[in-house]
């Protein structure tokens, strides 16, 4: 049994920060004091279980958290994913973008919180997950959860799942695209959004990108 | 080049055949019209030589250039040299215009055993053939189709065709949904690819884009079958008396 992780983090005022959630069992508090801001990558794309918490509490005003997921789930990997981001004062912002995959009898169970307090005007939100599934075995849940007390608050919120589009491969078979290249286009696509907003080096992305298309060799 | 004969097709989520004993030949020049009201299989047909999947023969052959054409893969067929213009192009946002088409034209290079073209090399290439049908060029740092108007859809797909160079094109409704203007940039584009060496089967309900792109032969469907087949004179015959006196 992996021991559950926990941490408590602060941004201090106007500081910025990422942090790549590595440990497969964990359980994260960050607060995000005035004008600070913070990146968290939450990408998971080997076969094994994880359990990932996230809560982020936008303390301070002006304090921004942007929060992007990337699963790519095989075999019988079971993941689990919960972010909550309390929004606390006036015109804060933040996002929670997901992107996941998931193939054979994987599972997948995305939870994604937005809590806006009545002192919160000016807030903006967003919470958006979309899936791929390649198998009938693959299952995902994914719940957005929004709660808002305040008034003049932006949130946008949106969950959808999938399967590769059989017109849409025929079109590209059709132009000479073979079915298993033309499946890494799609699933690449699927993906750009998140993949483009991850910074990180050259190197790392680049395994990112081979793992997610590992999915088909 | 394509010889078809006594096809008979079905779709997957049906018993019964939309393609009924079906005969036809295309000669190397040649550029074909397919004509018939909505229903009669015509799409059915551009489709199967195409090999959508949802479609199969319960009978007869179609054979292209001496191969046994519905044996292929959609792409093996792409790469023999066989191009279906889409009737509804799909939209594939993420997946950039032109980087789709360069994959494309590499992999059916790659098969005939030539180099694959650098990307500076596909831009020289891709401007050039763009010459002929003008597609927005901002357009092709876009999305596949993503957000495209039905004509800019259409003019891709010509587009597409120049790139590709097939040996057959097939053209299904590629004018259905075009303003005039439209179709004279589709037509212009058809007609300047059009040479000795390959063949052109253009599917269309009306006679509007006849006007424009002169095929040697007409062939009007019916319940699956061609009922009668012509020179550009039935064009005009059709034009004049409607479909109905062929159907009995």
């Amino acid at each position: 049994m992996i021991k559950m992780i926990k941490k408590t983090l602060q941004i201090p005022t106007g500081k910025s920060e990422t942090i790549t959630l590595e440990e497969d069992k964990m359980s994260l508090k960050i607060s995000v004091m005035a004008g600070a801001s913070l990146i968290i990558y939450d990408i998971q794309t080997e076969e094994k279980d994880t359990s990932r918490e996230v809560e982020i509490t936008l303390e301070g005003e002006n304090s921004e958290a942007k929060v992007y997921g990337l699963y790519i789930l095989k075999g019988r990997a079971k993941a689990a994913s919960k972010i909550q981001i309390k929004h606390l004062k006036k015109n804060c912002k933040s996002s929670q973008i997901y992107r996941a995959i998931l193939d054979d009898n994987s599972q997948g169970n995305f939870e994604g919180n937005i809590y806006v307090a009545k002192e919160a005007a000016g807030t903006e939100a967003t919470q958006e997950t979309k899936t791929l599934l390649l198998s009938e075995g693959a299952k995902v849940k994914a719940l957005p959860k929004l709660e808002i007390f305040a008034e003049d608050v932006i949130c946008r919120h949106g969950v959808t799942s999938g399967q590769i589009d059989e017109d849409t491969l025929f079109y590209m078979r059709s132009r000479g695209i073979s079915e298993h290249k033309a499946k890494e286009l799609l699933t690449l696509s699927f993906l750009s959004e998140v993949l483009d907003k991850i910074h990180l080096p050259d190197t790392k992305l680049k395994e990112f990108k081979k793992d997610c298309l590992h999915i088909y060799s | 080049m394509l010889q078809i004969k006594d096809l008979h097709i079905k779709a997957d989520d049906s018993t019964s055949p939309i393609i009924k004993g079906l005969n036809l030949e295309v000669r190397k020049g040649e550029v074909h019209a397919i004509m018939g009201p909505n229903g009669t299989g015509k799409s059915t047909l551009a489709s199967t030589l195409a090999g959508k999947p949802k479609y199969s023969a319960t009978e007869g052959s179609v054979t292209f250039n001496g191969k046994n054409l519905l044996e292929l893969s959609p792409e093996q067929r792409a790469r023999e040299g066989v191009f279906l213009a889409f009737q509804y192009p799909v939209e594939i946002p993420g997946v950039n215009t032109m980087n789709f088409l360069k994959t494309a034209l590499n992999e059916i290079r790659e098969y005939r055993g030539e180099e694959p073209l650098s990307a500076a090399e596909f831009i020289k290439l891709a401007k050039e053939k763009n010459e002929l049908i003008g597609v927005n060029e901002s357009l092709m740092q876009r999305g596949l189709n993503s957000g495209f108007s039905g004509g800019e859809k259409k003019k891709n797909e010509i587009f597409q065709m120049a790139v590709l160079e097939p040996t057959l094109a097939i053209l299904d409704e590629t004018d259905s949904g075009l303003d005039i203007d439209a179709l004279k940039v589709v037509a212009d584009g058809v007609n300047r690819l059009r040479s000795e060496d390959n063949a052109i089967i253009i599917v269309t309900h009306y006679q509007r884009l006849l006007d424009y792109i002169k095929p040697d032969y007409i062939h009007v469907m019916h319940d699956g079958r061609i009922v009668k087949s012509g020179g550009k004179e039935l064009a005009i015959e059709l034009e004049r008396k409607g479909y109905d006196w062929l159907k009995s």
